[in-house]
């Protein structure tokens, strides 16, 4: 599994994470964790799960991106 | 162990570090909601190392079409176990969200090491 | 301090998860354990058994149709969770995020919302019905349907939202397909058979395979609806922020 979309999908994969997990400004995380979910879409099509793939963009990228805006909303925005 | 093994496994070893990601997340910062974003990235780093354990190279999504051959199928079990892990998933970070909003309306603040230093 | 120490232990962790994880057999071999002793069954009989050509919709709602019930439990333990942190909204509802005293109806979102509602509700309905032939399911129609909720709240507000689906309709609708769930396992029990088993075991082959159509229908409709329910009330309740019994002001 070494050709070059497979690299590149991985590579974004853990960027995206790196980024939602140590960014002071909540939102940008907020927003970082739905693009993770949905490369993580991408890669369940890649890994032939065209089920998990749906699942995965519709209750992740989209339903609990919500919430979590939501949740920032009605508390604080920056981590300090 | 080899590099080509690694080279095999990449996607195993990309799911650990991501799990290892969201574990640094968890354990080091203070932030509520930075907690449950590590706690996501950690869930999906495991389901992405057990569907891809299934994976079965050139194999073919597992519905059945008419002239197909099944054994050329990737394994489909790994995939409906984490199909309800995506669910279990979704609803702990809702009731987690849920309690988020109850703390900040106690104590005023998101940060746990903020919220143990006023209560002293 | 603390941060190098867990940033160095962390990163030992990783090492030795790369290692160990390196050390596994090759991605893709089909002489895999994984591939082995349930998987072939699976695969070649499950479309003639499961009743489905989605074998992944058959797993889930055939062989391992007890996992789907306890996943079921453990969302609807989750909504009585936040209603138990939240508060339920049966009361009036007094101030919410996305009222109306903070939004105001935008014509471009509102048209928009207004064609595109409907089409997203279809789309999941039709997502929820393939699920057995194509890819799809109870589950990810179910969680479209909140999505298109959420549109909608997002568009038109809370308290228009919130007349639209009402308490009730929401308690109504969330019993019914739980209680549905449970009935179709039950229809097993009655005809002879275990529990979750969707065959009439005395009715023949062309009957059995139609009723079992039907009950796979009805399950994944079910949970679809359950599914859409619950995260329309997980929205509304994280948006709300008093309840009132004061009904002059309430929304």
């Amino acid at each position: 599994m070494l050709q070059p979309l497979n690299i590149v999908l991985l590579a974004l994969l853990i960027v995206t994470a790196l980024v939602a997990c140590l960014h002071r400004n909540l939102l940008v995380a907020v927003v970082m964790l739905s693009v993770f979910s949905l490369t993580m879409g991408v890669v369940w099509v890649m890994l032939r799960a065209p089920d998990l793939a749906l699942a995965e963009v519709v209750a992740v990228g989209v339903v609990t991106t919500v919430f979590f805006v939501i949740t920032i909303f009605r508390t604080e925005r920056r981590e300090e | 162990m080899t590099w080509n093994m690694l080279a095999d496994n990449i996607n195993y070893a990309v799911a650990m570090v991501l799990f290892c990601i969201g574990f640094y997340t968890v354990i080091v910062r203070s932030n509520l909601i930075k907690k449950i974003i590590g706690l996501m990235v950690m869930q999906v780093a495991v389901f992405f190392f057990l569907v891809s354990v299934g994976y079965l190279s050139g194999g073919s999504a597992p519905i059945v079409m008419p002239g197909e051959v099944p054994s050329a199928m990737v394994n489909p079990l790994p995939q409906a176990m984490i199909l309800t892990a995506i669910v279990i998933a979704v609803s702990t970070t809702a009731l987690f969200l849920s309690l988020v909003l109850k703390f900040y309306s106690h104590y005023g603040t998101v940060d746990m090491d903020k919220a143990k230093e006023d209560q002293r | 301090m603390k941060k190098a120490l867990a940033a160095a232990f962390v990163c030992a962790l990783a090492v030795l998860l790369v290692y160990v994880v390196a050390l596994l057999p090759p991605m893709g071999d089909p002489d895999n354990p994984t591939n082995q002793h349930v998987v072939p069954r699976y695969l070649e009989q499950g479309a003639q058994e499961a009743g489905t050509r989605n074998i992944v919709a058959g797993i889930v709602f055939n062989y391992r149709g007890y996992d789907t019930m306890g996943e079921v439990a453990i969302f609807s333990a989750a909504l009585a969770g936040i209603f138990a942190v939240l508060g339920t909204g049966r009361r009036k509802i007094g101030r919410a995020i996305l009222d109306e005293s903070r939004v105001s109806f935008s014509f471009v979102s509102g048209t928009a919302v207004v064609l595109l509602t409907p089409l997203v509700m279809v789309f999941s309905i039709y997502v929820i019905l393939y699920g057995m032939d194509l890819p799809g399911g109870g589950f990810q129609g179910g969680a479209t349907i909140g999505a298109g909720a959420i549109l909608f709240t997002a568009a038109f507000g809370f308290c228009r939202a919130q007349e639209r689906i009402s308490h009730r309709l929401r308690i109504i609708l969330e019993s019914a397909a739980i209680s549905g769930f449970f009935l179709v396992g039950t229809v097993g029990v009655l005809g002879g058979g275990n529990f979750l088993t969707y065959m009439l075991p005395s009715l023949g082959a062309g009957a059995g395979a139609a009723v079992r159509t039907v009950m796979l229908v009805l399950l994944q409709f079910g949970i679809g609806i359950k599914v859409g329910v619950i995260c329309t009330s997980i929205l509304f309740a994280l948006l709300r922020e008093e309840e009132t019994d004061d009904l002059e002001h309430a929304c």
